[in-house]
C-alpha cells in the first residue's frame, strides 16, 4: 500500500467518530466484492435522496443473487416526478421504508471492508458519502471498482478513442443477457456480470496482491 | 426480488407460484471463462445449474459426453448425488444460475412431476415420462390390469365327474368352461369342447371329463396388462385364459368380456386376416392395421406394447399371404422366415420387406418360384416397399435348401467384411412365421459352430460404424449453418443399441429375436448388469417412441416415414431426454467396443 494512501486510512481512523465502525478498516475477506446500485430522487447528488439501494455479494465468481440487501428507504422530501418514471418508486410505495438513520448501519455492516463496484458508481457514492460525513465523520473507505472504466479500458485504443458506455451497448457488446432495469437488484447484478466477464475478479486479485508484494 | 429466473422451461415450469418464488428467491448467478472447469469428477456439487447465456461441455475421461445450452439445466445425477460424476468446462464464456442443492432435492420430494425430471435413474425418469399420457383422461382400457376387469368364477371339477355334470355346471353359472383337477395338472373343458363331444354321439352321462379336458392351461397374472392377454390370446387363438396371482388360480377371463373393452382393436383385426380367403380380403385388414398403430399411440399405449401387437398381427398377414399363394403341400417342406427388423418384432411402421424362404433339402415345387415372386409383389401392393439390399423371397440367395443356405452362411462368416456381416446379423434377427420352423433350427446364427472370438469381433464391429450424434447439441445451441442437424435415429441410436445386444445374443448362443427379449435374457444370464438393463430397455423404447411419432407425423402429412428426427422440434423436456438417451448408447457403445476388443481390428 502506498504511503499516501496508509496515511488517508490512519487519518479517517482517527476522525472516525464512532468506533464500532473499525470493521470498515480491517482487511477485507479474499475474493469478496460488494456490486452495489442506488435509486435517487434526483439526479443531483447535493441534493438527491437515496429510495432504494441493493448491494449483491460477489465470492470468486459467484454472483450471490440469494443473499443480496435490499433496502428501501423513506424520502424527506418529494421525489422528482421525472426520477418517479425511471424507477417506478412513488411516494407512497417507500412509505414503510427506513430512516437513513437505520439503513445506513445495516448497509455498512453488509459491505463490510469489501470492495465496491457499480455502473456509474461514483454517483451513488458521492451520496452515501455526503450521508456518511455528518454521521460517522468519513467517506466509505472501502476501495471502489467501476465497472465502465474497466470497459474503457478493456476497449479504448489510439484507432477508438471513443467507447460508448451505455449500459445496454456494453451488455450487447459482452455479450451478457439484459435483466428489467431500474430494480436495484438488477442493476447490481449487471454491474457484476461486468465485472466477472471483464475477468475484474482476477486482475483484482493479482493487483492486490502485487501491491502487497511491494509494501 | 427480482424475477430474473425463467421459469418457462421444463422442469420448472412445472412448479407452483410459491414454488417458483421460493426458487426465485435463492437463484444465484455464476460466471465461467471459456475453458474453466465448473468442477472436476468426483468434487462436491452444491448446485444444480442452469445456462443463462455460453454454452458448457461434460466430459468422461478426454470424451465429450455433451453438451449444455441457454435454459438447459444439469447435472441432475450430480445434484442428487452430492457428486460430480464427470468434468464439466466451458466451452464459451458462459453464465449461469445456480440453484442450491437441498432446495431443489426438498422441491422434488414436493412435486412429483418435478421430481420426475431429476430422478437418479434414468430408467425411472423414462417410465414416470412415459406413463404420463395414461394418467390423464387418454388412459387406455387396454393399459388397464387384469383384475381390474370382469373376472368369471374358475369351476372346479373332478377329472372322474361326467361331461354331463359339467354341462349341469356350466348351464347353471353360465360359465363357458370349467377347470379339472387331473394328476398331471390342471386342465380345461370348454364350450366348444362339449359341442366336439356332442358331435362324437358318446353318451354325457357316462363319458369322464379327464380325457376330454385339455392341457396345458393358457395362463395369465392378474397385474398384467389387459393388452398382454389380448396379446396371448391372440398368438395362441385361444378364447379365454385362467387368471392366476402368484400360480393361483383366481378365475377366467373371457374374449367377450375383453373384447367389450377393445371393440374395434386388435382381435378383429386379427380375424379379419385370419378370414380373408382373398388377397383383396387380406389387403383391407393391412389398411386396418395402419389405422390401428394411430389408435394405438393416441391411446397413450406404450410403443413397445403396440409393436408386440402390431408384430404379431403382421406375422399372421404375411402366414396368411404364403397360405393363400402356395399350396398346403408346399407348406410342409418350406419354412417362410422374416428378419431383420421385422424379426425381431421392432417394426411398427411398414417399412422395406425383410423375408426369406428356407426349403427342405432335396425338395422342389415347379410353381416356388413363382409363389415366391407373387408373394414380393403382393407385398408390395400392399405398400410394403421391395428391400434395397435384395433381402427377399424372390432373390436366390434368401429363396434356397437348407444346406446353400449353411454354405451362405459360412463364407459370410468366413470374409466377414461389412457387407456380408450386416446379412448374418440381419439372419439372427430371422423369425419363422408360417411353415416347418425346425428348418432354420439346422442353420440358425446361434447354432452355427464357427463362432469363435475373432468372428464375433468383426460381427460386433458395426457397432463402431457411425458416431453417437452427442455432438449435435453443440451445433444446435452454437446455431451454426443454416441447415439445421438432424438426428438420424436408426443410425446413431437404434443400430448401436441393436446391433450390440444383438452381438452379445449370438455371442451366448440365444435363440430370441426380440431385442428386449435378448436384454432380459442376458440380464437373467448375468451378462448385462441389471441397472444397464434397465437403461437399455427404457432408452430402446424412448428411441422407438421418438421414431413412431416422427413416422405417424410423417405418414399424417402424406410423406413416407424416415428416421431423420429435428430436435429443435422436441420439446426441451424430451431433448432431455434424448441427451440421457444418447448418453446411455454411447455407455453402451463403449461397453461392447472393450467386450468383443474392437480396438484390437477397428
Amino acid at each position: 500500500m502506498s504511503l499516501l494512501k496508509t496515511w488517508q486510512r490512519q487519518w479517517a481512523l482517527k476522525t472516525l467518530g464512532d468506533a464500532s465502525y473499525r470493521f470498515l478498516f480491517e482487511p477485507p475477506p479474499a475474493h469478496e466484492w460488494i456490486s452495489l446500485d442506488c435509486e435517487t430522487s434526483s439526479l443531483d447528488p447535493k441534493t438527491a435522496e437515496i429510495l432504494s439501494i441493493a448491494a449483491v455479494p460477489i465470492r470468486g465468481n459467484r454472483i450471490c443473487h440469494a443473499d443480496a440487501l435490499h433496502l428501501t428507504l423513506r424520502p424527506e422530501h418529494a421525489i422528482a416526478p421525472d426520477s418517479i418514471v425511471i424507477h417506478q418508486l412513488r411516494q407512497q410505495d417507500l412509505a414503510d421504508g427506513l430512516h437513513v438513520d437505520e439503513a445506513l448501519p445495516r448497509l455498512l455492516h453488509f459491505i463490510g471492508s469489501r470492495p465496491i463496484l457499480g455502473y456509474y458508481l461514483e454517483f451513488d457514492l458521492a451520496i452515501l458519502n455526503r450521508l456518511l460525513r455528518p454521521r460517522l465523520g468519513i467517506r466509505l473507505p472501502n476501495p471502489a471498482i467501476e465497472v465502465s472504466g474497466l470497459y474503457y479500458d478493456r476497449k479504448v485504443s489510439a484507432y477508438r478513442p471513443e467507447v460508448d458506455l451505455r449500459l445496454s451497448s456494453i451488455l450487447q457488446d459482452l455479450d451478457l443477457p439484459d435483466l428489467p432495469r431500474h430494480d436495484p437488484v438488477n442493476d447490481a447484478v449487471l454491474a457484476a456480470m461486468i465485472f466477472l466477464k471483464l475477468g475484474g475478479a482476477d486482475r483484482w486479485i493479482s493487483k492486490t496482491n502485487a501491491a502487497d508484494n511491494n509494501s | 426480488m427480482a424475477a430474473s429466473f425463467d421459469f418457462s422451461h421444463a422442469p420448472f415450469d412445472c412448479l407452483t407460484p410459491a414454488e417458483r418464488q421460493q426458487l426465485g428467491a435463492h437463484v444465484d448467478i455464476a460466471y465461467f471463462p471459456q475453458q474453466s472447469c465448473l468442477h472436476e469428477a468426483r468434487s462436491p456439487v452444491e448446485s444444480l445449474y442452469v445456462v443463462i447465456k455460453g454454452l458448457i461441455s461434460e466430459h468422461d475421461e478426454g470424451e465429450i459426453l455433451g453438451y449444455y445450452g441457454p435454459q438447459d439445466s444439469f447435472d441432475a445425477r450430480a445434484m442428487l448425488s452430492g457428486q460430480a460424476q464427470h468434468r464439466l468446462m466451458a466451452v464459451e464464456d458462459t453464465l449461469v444460475f445456480c440453484l442450491p442443492r437441498d432446495l431443489v432435492l426438498s422441491l422434488t420430494q414436493r412435486n412429483p412431476v418435478f421430481g420426475a425430471f431429476f430422478y437418479q435413474d434414468v430408467a425411472a425418469r423414462f417410465a414416470v415420462l412415459a406413463n404420463r399420457p395414461l394418467q390423464g383422461q387418454l388412459q387406455s382400457m387396454l393399459m388397464s390390469r387384469i383384475d381390474t376387469a370382469y373376472l368369471s368364477k374358475a369351476l372346479w371339477m373332478d377329472a372322474n365327474d361326467t361331461v354331463l355334470a359339467a354341462a349341469r355346471q356350466m348351464q347353471k353359472h353360465h360359465a363357458s368352461c370349467v377347470l379339472i383337477h387331473r394328476t398331471d395338472g390342471p386342465a380345461i373343458f370348454t364350450r366348444s369342447d362339449l359341442r366336439d363331444f356332442v358331435i362324437s354321439e358318446q353318451t354325457a352321462a357316462t363319458t369322464l371329463l379327464g380325457p376330454l379336458a385339455k392341457a396345458p392351461l393358457r395362463t395369465i397374472e392378474a397385474d398384467a396388462f389387459l393388452y398382454q392377454a389380448q396379446l396371448l390370446m391372440t398368438t395362441h387363438t385361444v378364447q379365454r385364459l385362467v387368471v392366476t396371482r402368484q400360480g393361483e388360480v383366481i378365475g377366467i377371463l373371457e374374449q367377450v368380456e375383453l373384447l367389450s373393452f377393445l371393440a374395434n382393436q386388435s382381435h378383429i383385426v386379427l380375424a379379419r386376416i385370419e378370414r380373408a380367403e382373398s388377397l383383396d380380403e387380406l389387403m383391407a385388414a393391412n389398411r386396418n392395421m395402419e389405422e390401428l398403430v394411430a389408435t394405438l399411440h393416441r391411446n397413450g399405449v406404450k410403443v413397445r406394447q403396440i409393436a408386440d401387437l402390431l408384430s404379431e398381427l403382421r406375422r399372421h398377414l404375411l402366414a396368411r399371404l404364403f397360405t393363400l399363394l402356395a399350396p398346403a403341400e408346399v407348406l410342409e417342406h418350406v419354412c417362410l422366415l422374416v428378419l431383420g427388423s421385422e424379426g425381431r418384432g421392432e417394426q411398427i411402421l411398414k417399412t422395406d420387406q425383410d423375408n426369406a424362404l428356407l426349403i427342405e433339402d432335396g425338395y422342389s415345387h415347379p410353381a416356388l418360384a413363382e409363389i415366391c415372386q407373387r408373394f414380393n409383389d403382393t407385398l408390395l401392393a400392399f405398400g410394403y416397399p421391395t428391400c434395397p439390399g435384395g433381402i427377399m423371397l424372390n432373390q436366390p440367395d434368401w429363396c434356397c435348401e437348407v444346406s446353400v443356405m449353411r454354405k451362405h452362411l459360412l463364407s459370410w462368416m468366413r470374409a466377414a467384411h461389412a457387407d456380408n456381416v450386416m446379412r448374418l446379423a440381419i439372419w439372427a434377427d430371422a423369425r419363422p412365421v408360417a411353415g416347418q420352423s425346425r428348418l432354420l433350427d439346422q442353420v440358425s446364427l446361434a447354432a452355427m459352430p464357427e463362432l469363435d472370438g475373432a468372428f464375433l469381433s468383426r460381427f460386433a464391429l458395426p457397432i463402431l460404424q457411425f458416431e453417437v450424434p452427442l455432438s449435435m447439441f453443440s451445433r444446435l445451441v452454437l446455431g451454426a449453418g443454416a441447415e439445421r442437424d438432424r438426428l438420424d435415429v436408426k443410425r446413431g441410436a437404434i443400430f448401436p443399441l441393436v446391433h450390440g445386444v444383438r452381438s452379445l445374443a449370438v455371442q451366448a448362443g440365444m435363440g430370441a429375436c426380440n431385442s428386449f427379449e435378448r436384454i432380459d435374457l442376458l440380464e437373467a444370464q448375468k451378462l448385462l448388469p441389471t441397472p444397464l438393463a434397465q437403461d437399455l430397455r427404457e432408452t430402446l423404447s424412448f428411441f422407438h417412441m421418438l421414431r413412431l411419432q416422427h413416422g405417424l407425423n410423417l405418414v399424417a402429412q402424406g410423406r413416407a416415414p424416415d428416421n431423420l428426427i429435428d430436435p429443435a422440434a422436441l420439446s426441451s423436456l424430451e431433448r432431455d431426454l434424448l441427451k440421457d438417451a444418447l448418453g446411455v448408447v454411447k455407455r453402451f457403445r463403449q461397453l461392447i467396443e472393450h467386450h468383443f476388443q474392437l480396438a484390437r481390428i477397428a
